[in-house]
């Protein structure tokens, strides 16, 4: 049943500002060239959009008749902002956007597709570009990545006389055991459910060769992978390797540091964070999530997108390609420690030097996307609830893997 | 009453006072103390109360990326006029509601009730549409006009407007007082304790509200205090190294309300010039 | 007084021109209709600044949301209102099938049920204990126990973690103390609910507290010190005296806390997320949930209405067990 002509009317009033604003916006007849006189309005996230602003002024400098106003916005709160900002037609011409709220606001039809002339897909990590693919179509340039890699205790693995990184699942469990034997109250920090706990899982099972669609964009969590993910994360549990209760707003850091816990995965501002907590401490490294079938992380970070209401479209590529390019990338990384998308920015400078940072970058090339979905946070949720009942001994890898499959149909489907 | 038992009961009260007051304020005191601590003292574990080394590196900080007078100006004229509004226009309809017997009485403080109700999260989009539609997104008048007379104050204003007598005000009716002098002259002076309480919730509630600020501010001139803090001082990806600045914010955010209150809270002893009415 | 029709209202609008701001002529001897005119004017006048904000901006966005909770309002629907289909009830019957709800329903229920009546008395306990005087540092005390509603959320979910944590927590240092080995109070599904609504009263007490100190002024001391000369105990007077007179503002404390508790959203936001395995799931945090991050925005109108209806239902109940005489 449709809605009957008052209620529309009711709604209509209340809700449909965002009609008359989008429509007129949409059509795109009124766009500004590049080289008029013009104000580019810019959404960053916290602390990346202070630095951005200074970046953007000499961009607009440069540039004589591009004016940029970057608004910072909070990282918490982005989500609704920009779901907001969409239902009233007043998004900013250009704006940051997490990997993973990609699909969704594709789904809002609020995003510009991306010029492929203009911007080549081989110039970026593969899976970065396909994190703003929907359906072929690329919606948002990669602006900087980060992927899961292992952290651990060198010293700690030492005096247990383990002097390589684990390599495999069987090693990190050992690790793990040997670091029990030492004292150590956690062997592994593995997250077992709540809140971003797909995060944990979801290189495990990149590792053991599972997908979350298949080529028909169908769900496969129900795949034998999940059930071998899921039985590997549940030893650390039974074994008594990791801490089984969820503790929300969990910060592994003065843990790390402080020698209760041995290692764990997590993306590259933890190498910051260990610094800045423990500048004293020596003893750690990095290394590449531990293999199954391979070594495959998964890609986060942050896309630059364009507003499809926007009329200074041309102004706003052109602002992107500024700040995608090889230099600008590797200034941008010097300024706030994002890894570049771009693929040539790591060939010179400390991007090329650093231990961790050729880590990372190997990462980066074999890691994959998490496809944008309209209803990721959903989807993450569930995996996230499948974990739980897992690790507390409620469901068997099994039975939450078919749960998890049938779960993702209704999701997705 | 002897003297002892005054004394003994005396120093109970204060006993147990002092005890519910050490559990009450240890999450205060920790904030306030944590603002002063070094990185690596608010990554120690076990927690430590005491900074080993006192720093005001995260007020520094604070001070260097955010513009803070404009944000706390923005917050006072903000909580300011909403302020105002509740204690004059909640008075009012409390007035009308506890001692004016008009139609359509019941069912008006029924749609107070209503209001208090109605879970504000839900109404943020359609909210945020009409704003945008009056075209007050990024303004003052966005951010006050919605706040101006709250359901919470109404119900309060009533509440205490209940508890004086009918026949005063009958008595002033007779004399020829008009509605709107009784209400002003004769009610309000009354219930200063009130007026205090509900300027300190209102005030609070204002200063600290975050979502809506949030949404419909896009230029940063206009952000609030809480909203400022929390874009530039929270980064997920440093959890340790911005939980200080954090906690600096949090404590220059409170130190206004806090002042509020303490302003206000003697107010809860002057009332006591209601007793001589009756 | 059911019977003056509005009609009364707009003519006698001309008898008292520029409304409130200036005086009407009060004293009309003999006109009674007129006086009670003028009081339904003057109701409707008083009334009139609320109900023109209220309309404006409450008004549309809650029937807006009650539209909703009738379609399948959704993600795609937010730049489209338009495009969301009317399902009639169907959000409502899926809410009936929902076992996720109503662990959420049950949740709260005993959130309300301990929470409300704790909190209620340990405000009227301090308040009545700081009324009787503390001497010079009644303001210092009063300051403290008002602490915890200034503290920022950020800074209360630290430190409670802090308290709460099984390892080096204080609960836990305290109780090794003596060889006991702490619990883990949020990652326990039997716990984690009791740790919140602790939590929830901690945070909550000194609303009411202040509500009652300013309750309690309105008590004359005559009739305290009468009972005192009677012979009546603390106890007694506090029984005897204290509650009965305090009654409209019992009633609003258990009225506002009862409301807001039947909203909770903050705690188990900031410490637990719901879990474990939902026990500390609430219908606010469900409904956030469902509307602001998954974006089933029919859906979670639904929720709120349904909420909204218990919320009303018990409300009401409370008026009139705890008798509101005036109404």
């Amino acid at each position: 049943m449709k809605l009957t002509v008052r209620q529309s009317g009711a709604l209509a009033v209340v809700l449909a500002g965002s009609m008359a604003l989008s429509a007129c916006g949409d059509g795109a007849e009124e766009q500004v060239g590049a080289e008029e006189e013009q104000t580019l309005t810019v959404w960053a996230m916290g602390e990346e959009a202070q630095r951005l602003g200074a970046i953007t002024d000499t961009y607009a400098a440069e540039q004589g008749n591009v004016t940029v106003e970057v608004t910072p916005v909070s990282w918490e709160n982005v989500h609704q902002k920009m779901v907001a900002a969409s239902a009233a037609g007043e998004l900013p011409d250009v704006m940051q956007m997490g990997t993973t709220m990609m699909g969704e606001f594709v789904e809002l039809g609020v995003l510009d597709p991306v010029d492929t002339e203009r911007f080549a897909a081989d110039d970026f990590f593969p899976a970065a570009w396909e994190s703003a693919e929907v359906d072929g179509e690329a919606y948002g340039v990669p602006w900087y990545v980060d992927t899961r890699v292992l952290y651990y205790r060198t010293d700690l693995a030492e005096q247990a006389g383990i002097t390589e990184p684990p390599a495999d699942w069987a090693a990190m469990r050992e690790l793990a055991a040997a670091y029990r034997e030492e004292g150590v109250r956690w062997g592994a920090s593995v997250q077992p459910g709540g809140t971003g706990a797909w995060q944990t899982l979801l290189p495990m099972y990149y590792s053991a060769g599972g997908q979350l669609l298949d080529d028909e964009g169908n769900p496969t969590l129900g795949s034998p992978e999940m059930v071998e993910t899921l039985t590997e994360f549940a030893r650390y549990f039974e074994e008594g390797l990791a801490n089984d209760s969820v503790q929300p707003g969990y910060d592994v850091i003065p843990d790390f540091g402080n020698g209760d816990v041995g290692m764990f995965v997590s993306g590259p501002w933890m190498v910051r964070n260990i610094a800045d907590g423990f500048p004293d401490l020596d003893g750690w490294a990095v290394a590449p999530v531990p293999a199954d079938e391979s070594s495959t992380s998964f890609i986060g970070g942050a896309n630059l997108v364009i507003s499809s209401d926007s009329p200074r479209k041309e102004a706003a590529a052109a602002l992107i390609e500024h700040l995608t390019s090889p230099e600008q990338q590797r200034l941008w990384y010097e300024e706030s420690s994002s890894l570049p998308a771009n693929q040539a920015a790591w060939d010179g400078g400390e991007l090329a030097d650093s231990d961790e940072l050729r880590v990372m970058r190997g990462a980066l090339e074999t890691s994959q996307a998490v496809p944008a979905l309209p209803a990721w946070e959903e989807l993450a949720e569930e995996i996230s609830g499948a974990m739980e009942s897992v690790s507390n001994g409620n469901a068997t890898p099994e039975e939450a893997a078919s749960e998890l499959q049938s779960a993702a149909e209704d999701i997705v489907g | 009453m002897s003297r002892r038992a005054e004394t003994v009961r005396r120093s109970a009260t204060h006993g147990l006072l002092s005890l519910g007051l050490l559990l009450m304020t240890a999450p205060f005191l920790w904030m306030a103390l944590s603002a002063f601590k070094t990185t690596e003292d608010l990554a120690a574990r076990p927690p430590v109360w005491l900074p080993m080394t006192w720093t005001l590196e995260h007020f520094r900080d604070l001070f260097t990326v955010l513009d803070l007078p404009q944000y706390f100006l923005n917050s006072v004229v903000v909580a300011t006029f909403v302020t105002a509004g509740n204690l004059l226009f909640c008075s009012m309809f409390g007035y009308a509601l506890a001692k004016l017997r008009f139609f359509g009485r019941r069912p008006l403080f029924g749609l107070v009730l209503a209001g208090l109700m109605v879970p504000a999260n839900l109404l943020l989009l359609p909210q945020f549409v009409l704003i945008s539609r009056m075209e007050m997104l990024n303004s003052y008048a966005g951010l006050i006009l919605p706040f101006l007379a709250g359901a919470f104050g109404v119900f309060l204003m009533r509440q205490f407007m209940l508890s004086i007598p009918d026949e005063l005000l009958e008595a002033a009716r007779i004399d020829g007082a008009s509605e709107w002098f009784i209400f002003w002259r004769i009610v309000m002076p009354l219930l200063k304790p009130a007026l205090a309480t509900l300027a300190i919730f209102t005030f609070l509630g204002s200063w600290n509200n975050f979502l809506w600020p949030l949404v419909i501010t896009n230029d940063p001139d206009k952000y609030t205090l809480p909203v400022a803090i929390a874009t530039f001082a929270i980064d997920p990806t440093s959890s340790s190294g911005s939980n200080g600045m954090l906690m600096a914010g949090a404590l220059l955010v409170v130190l206004p309300v806090l002042g509020v209150f303490i302003a206000l809270q003697r107010y809860f002893t002057q009332g006591i010039a209601t007793a001589g009415l009756k | 007084m059911t019977s003056a029709p509005t009609t009364t209202m707009t003519t006698t609008e001309s008898h008292a021109p520029g409304g409130l701001a200036t005086p009407p002529p009060g004293h009309r001897p003999g006109a009674a209709r007129g006086r009670l005119t003028r009081k339904h004017l003057a109701g409707w006048l008083f009334s009139s600044p609320y109900l023109i904000l209220f309309a404006t901006f409450m008004a549309m966005p809650i029937v807006a949301t009650l539209l909703m909770s009738f379609t399948d309002f959704g993600l795609r629907d937010i730049t489209d209102p338009m495009g969301a289909e009317f399902i009639g009830l169907e959000n409502y019957r899926e809410l009936a099938r929902d076992d996720e709800f109503r662990t959420a329903l049950g949740n709260t229920l005993y959130f309300v049920g301990v929470g409300v009546p704790l909190t209620v008395l340990a405000g009227l306990v301090v308040a009545v204990l700081l009324n009787r005087g503390v001497g010079r540092l009644r303001t210092f005390f009063r300051v403290g126990f008002y602490a915890p509603v200034v503290t920022t959320i950020v800074a209360v979910a630290v430190v409670w973690r802090f308290v709460l944590d099984p390892y080096d927590g204080l609960i836990s240092g305290v109780l090794s103390e003596v060889g006991v080995t702490s619990p883990d109070f949020l990652g326990s599904q039997a716990l984690a609910m009791p740790s919140l609504i602790a939590m929830a009263i901690w945070r909550n007490l000194g609303m009411g507290m202040v509500i009652f100190l300013a309750g309690l002024q309105s008590i004359p001391t005559e009739v305290r010190e009468a009972a005192r000369m009677d012979g009546a105990g603390p106890f007694q007077e506090f029984r005897r005296i204290t509650v009965p007179l305090l009654r409209p503002t019992l009633l609003y404390v258990t009225v506002i806390t009862t409301i807001g508790y039947l909203n909770v959203f903050e705690e188990p936001f900031v410490m637990t997320d719901g879990g474990p395995a939902d026990s500390t799931l609430t219908v606010s945090l469900l409904m956030y949930k469902e509307g602001f991050d998954f974006f089933h925005m029919g859906y979670a109108s639904a929720m709120a209405y349904v909420l909204l209806t218990i919320i009303m239902a018990v409300t009401l109940l409370q008026l009139r067990l705890l008798r509101d005489k005036t109404r």
